[in-house]
């Protein structure tokens, strides 16, 4: 008897123990940022609403790169999960996966992806303002003229004295030069951003300073500078030093970004690029100075003309060959693509050019030698040429500043490349259902997933409801559930995004009718 | 010595009952049956969807377990749905040809915050293999449903349907 009393109150004891613990099931309600969102900046916390108070088990965030961060410890529980962020530059997609245990015992799981800034292996953002791009290119333009035009005079100064009209207008340009650095820094900001014209966001500059621009600008700053104080320096040997300087800093300048320093092989495009813009600032710098000098016809102009031709063929050449080496690397054989964009600035370029060129010529052998031995109609003929010549050049340069908004068909073909439009196929089964689901694009990133059902016959079946479940075990990232949507006899889940490359358990649940549920499983690698 | 054994099975199967972590999940309350025995089902539900109420519940009843009677539930309205059986079962000398299909209590309201409890009976047909036996069921809210329909039997299973483990009809000795 008294065995099976302690037995019996054992058991009581045991039974009314147990059911003391809470009957209910921890439930996701909603999470704070909210799942799939672009976040301008990351936020400094997440946050996971539950129904019930959790304690949190694994709490990691695995950015794109598939690299986790351990945040359990930076995470506090109750009904409202709170995970503070480490203060540190995230961008791309993150993927937050929780594992949360409730009061009943009953662990849950599941990841929040939200993305900083861009979403990873997303295509490139929206168009951006026109007003941007019309200021950008109307402001590059100045850029160019200033630098060529004022940075060529300092340098042609050393050659030979700049009439007082050339000097000043050097100076000027060299002036609106350094303003006009810090306003295409601006835009560049703004463009980099994607924000509208007339915007104060704190971060406009430096994001401008951190895109390739960023050492363009700085660099042609500096040139400017050193410009402006070997022209406002006493002709000699420091003034000379000064303003060639100048010159190589502002052709290193154009050198450090764009599109035709930025392709490859760079060992080759980047001189290419220093030696054409060194090549053109010379022989651009000359123009103005040449044509006052002219105008005037004394020693002075003889002297000028007379260095000018010695040196322009040395400029030329520079220019011709690596402006032919750059056009090669950025349109390669002659095709469908010189028509894009990038290929009709530069065949219009080149037309300007070959005008110049044959402009350049005339002087050079009909009215250079006339004019030195003192040929008035040679001398104004020579004038009206160098004029002519600044014009073709300002329309040049103004073409030029709008190679800023082509790529390249050089990039082009790289972004081309850059997108695998084949989809991933993944074909599951089990004794009664089909499913064929293809993944588009077949990479890490925003995917589409298609969904066909049908019984092990190919007749199609129509569910009630499909879901599709994601999960990357090796990684530690907890299922991404989605709902599909039905959409001519297929089941579609959009916006979702898969957020690092790996080897993902795709699940579906299909809810084949009221009661039944079918469940399909397939791991499927992610590129 | 045969009562003690008896009472030490009881309480050992007592605590293996409560230790099983599945409370979060609508489950029954007695997981074992043996084939050919009636058997009163008490369904366990320990919430609602989410923070919402649950008002109805919706069990379907598989072939197999017939003679099926659901218990009327207070505040509640008690629907079923009956269909022909795939085979006839013996009721002590009467051939059963249709049954209870699907049981339905509706407008009910079960707070999220509280638990309670549905009953019906049956009896398990001695041509039932062995093994685990799942009742689908379905808790409807005022704005969704919790459906307890996964019969794949996972351990890791997020919605598993209530089930039982059908023991051979001489399991214990009868």
């Amino acid at each position: 008897m008294s065995h099976n009393r302690i037995l019996l109150t054992l058991t009581l004891l045991l039974a009314l123990l147990v059911p003391a613990q809470a009957w209910a099931h921890a439930q996701l309600l909603s999470t704070d940022p909210a799942d799939n969102v672009v976040l301008e900046s990351a936020p400094e916390t997440l946050h996971l609403h539950f129904n019930e108070p959790v304690t949190p088990l694994a709490i990691s965030l695995i950015a794109s790169d598939g690299v986790a961060t351990e945040l359990l410890a930076a995470t506090t529980g109750g009904e409202t999960v709170t995970v503070t962020l480490p203060a540190a530059g995230y961008q791309g997609t993150q993927v937050l996966s929780w594992r949360v245990v409730s009061t009943d015992g009953h662990p849950i799981g599941g990841s929040l992806v939200f993305s900083i800034g861009t979403v990873t292996g997303a295509s490139a953002a929206a168009a951006n303002d026109p007003a941007v791009a019309i200021a950008l290119w109307a402001g590059k333009a100045v850029l160019f003229i200033a630098l060529f035009a004022g940075i060529g005079a300092a340098a042609f100064s050393t050659l030979a004295p700049l009439p007082l009209t050339a000097e000043k207008t050097a100076i000027v340009l060299a002036i609106i030069g350094l303003p006009a650095v810090a306003l295409t820094l601006w835009l560049q900001g703004l463009d980099a951003l994607g924000l509208p014209l007339l915007s104060s966001d704190p971060r406009i500059l430096s994001t401008g300073f951190a895109t390739s621009y960023g050492m363009t600008a700085a660099a042609a700053g500096l040139g400017f500078l050193l410009a402006l104080v070997a022209l406002c320096l006493p002709r000699g040997r420091w003034a000379s030093g000064l303003a060639w300087l100048a010159l190589v800093v502002a052709a290193l300048s154009l050198a450090l970004s764009g599109h035709a320093s930025a392709a490859s092989p760079q060992w080759l495009t980047r001189p290419a690029v220093f030696l054409h813009i060194a090549g053109i600032i010379f022989w651009i710098g000359a123009l103005l100075p040449l044509w006052l000098l002219l105008a005037e016809r004394g020693a002075a102009a003889t002297l000028a003309l007379a260095q000018f031709s010695r040196f322009i063929p040395l400029a030329v050449a520079a220019i011709l060959v690596s402006g032919v080496t750059l056009a090669a690397i950025q349109l390669g054989w002659p095709g469908p693509h010189w028509l894009a964009p990038y290929g009709l600035i530069l065949l219009a370029k080149l037309c300007l050019l070959a005008l110049l060129f044959a402009l350049a010529l005339w002087n050079r052998i009909g009215l250079t030698a006339p004019a030195l031995a003192g040929d008035a109609v040679a001398s104004r003929r020579l004038r009206r040429s160098i004029a002519l010549e600044a014009l073709l050049v300002v329309i040049i340069l103004g073409l030029v500043a709008g190679w800023r908004f082509t790529p390249p068909p050089r990039a082009l073909a790289a972004v081309e490349a850059a997108i695998p439009a084949e989809p991933i196929w993944v074909h599951i089964m089990d004794a009664k259902t089909m499913a064929m689901v293809s993944i588009t694009p077949g990479q890490a990133g925003p995917v589409a997933l298609d969904i066909w059902l049908t019984d092990v016959e190919g007749v199609p079946i129509t569910p009630l409801e499909v879901s599709v479940t994601l999960s990357e075990p090796d990684l530690g990232i907890e299922p991404l559930k989605r709902a599909a949507r039905e959409e001519d006899g297929a089941w579609l889940v959009e916006g979702l995004t898969i957020p690092v490359s790996g080897t993902w358990r795709l699940e579906l649940d299909i809810r084949a009718s009221r009661f039944e549920l079918i469940k399909l499983e397939e791991m499927v690698a992610m590129p | 010595m045969i009562p003690i054994f008896a009472r030490a099975a009881a309480a050992v199967a007592t605590l293996a009952v409560f230790a099983v972590p599945a409370f979060a999940h609508v489950t029954l309350e007695v997981q074992q049956a043996k084939l050919g025995s009636t058997y009163k089902a008490v369904i366990r539900v320990p919430h609602g969807c989410g923070t919402e109420a649950t008002t109805t519940l919706r069990i379907q009843i598989p072939e197999g377990f017939y003679n099926v009677k659901p218990m009327p539930h207070a505040g509640w309205t008690l629907e079923t749905v009956t269909g022909p059986y795939a085979q006839s079962y013996d009721n002590h000398g009467t051939a059963l040809t249709e049954g209870v299909k699907e049981i339905v209590w509706s407008g009910g309201n079960l707070p999220n915050e509280f638990y309670d409890e549905f009953v019906f009976r049956g009896t398990f047909a001695t041509t039932l293999e062995p093994g685990q036996f799942y009742f689908p069921t379905i808790q409807e809210c005022a704005n969704g449903e919790e459906a307890w329909i996964d019969v794949t039997g996972a351990e890791d299973a997020e919605m598993p349907a209530p089930s039982l483990e059908l023991l051979p009809a001489d399991a214990a000795g009868h």
